[in-house]
């Protein structure tokens, strides 16, 4: 069996984690848009930002994986 | 792929700082100096609109001092001349007057001269009627009667001649 | 062509692109290098285009949009960096622009400069040394020193950790997410040739490159503001 693939596999759980923070980070945003909904560009901007950061530990596992993979 | 290679980051380290010259020089530095330059000129422009409007404000407080002087001017040349014919009128009238005083003076002395004359005249009428009297006297008689009638006759006459 | 046969193709090719026979190939220039030489050259041709004939009265488009755009992206930068950093504006922005123009490349086809480590790494590195040489620069040599023990002396290890992490999370988001765009891409190219790569490359390599960019000067500036601060 190919143990490789399996520790590539587990590595790409921090989508888990990536997947949790942009959930929550975009359920708060939803939340302040519809209490000032005249603030949605500066929240939407906020929002890019924390979801292109948070996503950044999906990317890690990513990175890791293709790295037991390939390196 | 993940190889890493020292040479490589340092070829990319320099393409960096060469990229960040290229833009400090050609665009940053361009801009900057086209801005500044913007910035200076307007700078310069609202300096000597500031001090045209200055110029100007000091132009309107001389303009303005001179006017006053010269109302002040006419005010006194006003009144002046004012004063000038009051006095020419007050002698115009003070003349007058006494023009007018002198006529009526004499008129007066014409008046008395004339008076005087009359006077003359009725005395001298009186004198005649006297010394007509005094003839008729002496040529008539003397009686006490006819001395009356001469004495009524000459008081009438004189009553006629006073009327 | 198989997934796996082109994930090989993708990732384990051979990157050297100039081979020199010095130091056993130590000095071999890497594709993606001449990668940012031709992103260099545009950039020069383009910087040098527009701001050609510049002039102080009645400005043309070309002189107002390159104003107008160096204006704005030194606006995004400088509103991060804060007034105590402003004077490293001018640098951050020319990654900006660096890492922007080499994410953009995808569109073209091209592999991004940015999906080989290397670049990362370089760019991950100017950009720490920065850091930390405006914090020297700020607060001093010794100013700095003392800073690895704020808020509390119990966090140093944790800060001087940080010293390695923050290059690290730098350079692995940015190489991470243009590799995970460009794998993606590639299979979506794999699987419809046509039309649907089209829509997905205005996310993957328009979109996301940019944000990307963004993140990284973003975090850069934050970073720097932290330690002049």
């Amino acid at each position: 069996m190919d143990l490789v693939a399996l520790g590539a596999g587990i590595a790409v759980f921090t989508g888990i984690g990536a997947g949790i923070g942009i959930g929550i980070a975009t359920a708060k945003a939803v939340d302040a848009v519809a209490r000032q909904p005249e603030a949605e560009s500066k929240i939407m901007k906020l929002l890019l930002l924390g979801c292109a950061l948070a996503e950044a530990t999906a990317i890690y596992g990513f990175v890791v994986a293709i790295m037991i993979k390939f390196a | 792929m993940l190889n890493i290679s020292i040479a490589n980051i340092i070829y990319t380290i320099i393409n960096l700082l060469i990229l960040f010259f290229l833009m400090k020089k050609f665009l940053f530095g361009r801009v900057d100096q086209i801005l500044g330059e913007r910035a200076s000129e307007i700078e310069a422009a609202k300096k000597s609109a500031e001090q045209i409007r200055e110029e100007s404000q000091a132009k309107i407080d001389d303009y303005n001092a001179k006017f006053a002087e010269i109302e002040r001017d006419r005010d006194r040349l006003m009144s002046e001349a004012r004063e000038m014919s009051g006095r020419e009128y007050d002698e115009v009238i003070a003349n007058a007057r006494k023009e007018a005083a002198r006529i009526v003076e004499d008129a007066k002395k014409a008046a008395q001269v004339e008076a005087r004359r009359e006077r003359d005249n009725q005395a001298t009428q009186l004198e005649n009627l006297v010394l007509d009297a005094a003839r008729k006297i002496s040529s008539a008689k003397h009686d006490e009667e006819s001395d009356r009638k001469l004495y009524d006759e000459f008081i009438r006459m004189g009553e006629q001649e006073d009327v | 062509m198989d997934i796996k046969g082109k994930l090989h193709e993708l990732l384990l090719e051979d990157k050297v692109a100039i081979h020199l026979n010095i130091a056993n190939g130590f000095f071999d220039v890497n594709k993606s290098v001449v990668l940012t030489w031709i992103l260099l050259a545009v950039l020069a041709v383009l910087i040098l285009f527009l701001t050609s004939g510049m002039r102080v009265h009645q400005p043309g488009k070309r002189q107002l949009f390159v104003e107008y755009a160096t204006q704005w992206l030194r606006g995004i930068v400088g509103g991060i960096l804060g007034e105590e950093a402003i004077g490293y504006r001018d640098f951050i922005t020319t990654i900006l622009v660096f890492i922007g123009g080499a994410n953009l490349m995808g569109l073209f086809g091209i592999v991004p400069p940015t999906m080989d480590l290397n670049v990362t790494i370089a760019v991950a590195a100017v950009a720490i040394v920065m850091v930390e040489a405006a914090g020297i620069r700020a607060l001093g040599l010794k100013g700095w020193f003392k800073g690895f023990a704020k808020p509390m002396a119990v966090i140093t290890p944790m800060n001087i950790l940080e010293l390695a992490i923050r290059p690290l999370s730098l350079c692995m988001r940015l190489f991470g997410n243009i590799l995970g765009a460009t794998v993606i891409m590639e299979l979506i190219r794999m699987a419809v040739p046509i039309v649907v790569p089209l829509v997905f490359s205005l996310y993957f390599d328009i979109f996301d490159g940019l944000i990307q960019a963004y993140v990284f000067v973003f975090l850069t500036s934050l970073y720097i503001r932290e330690a002049v601060e």
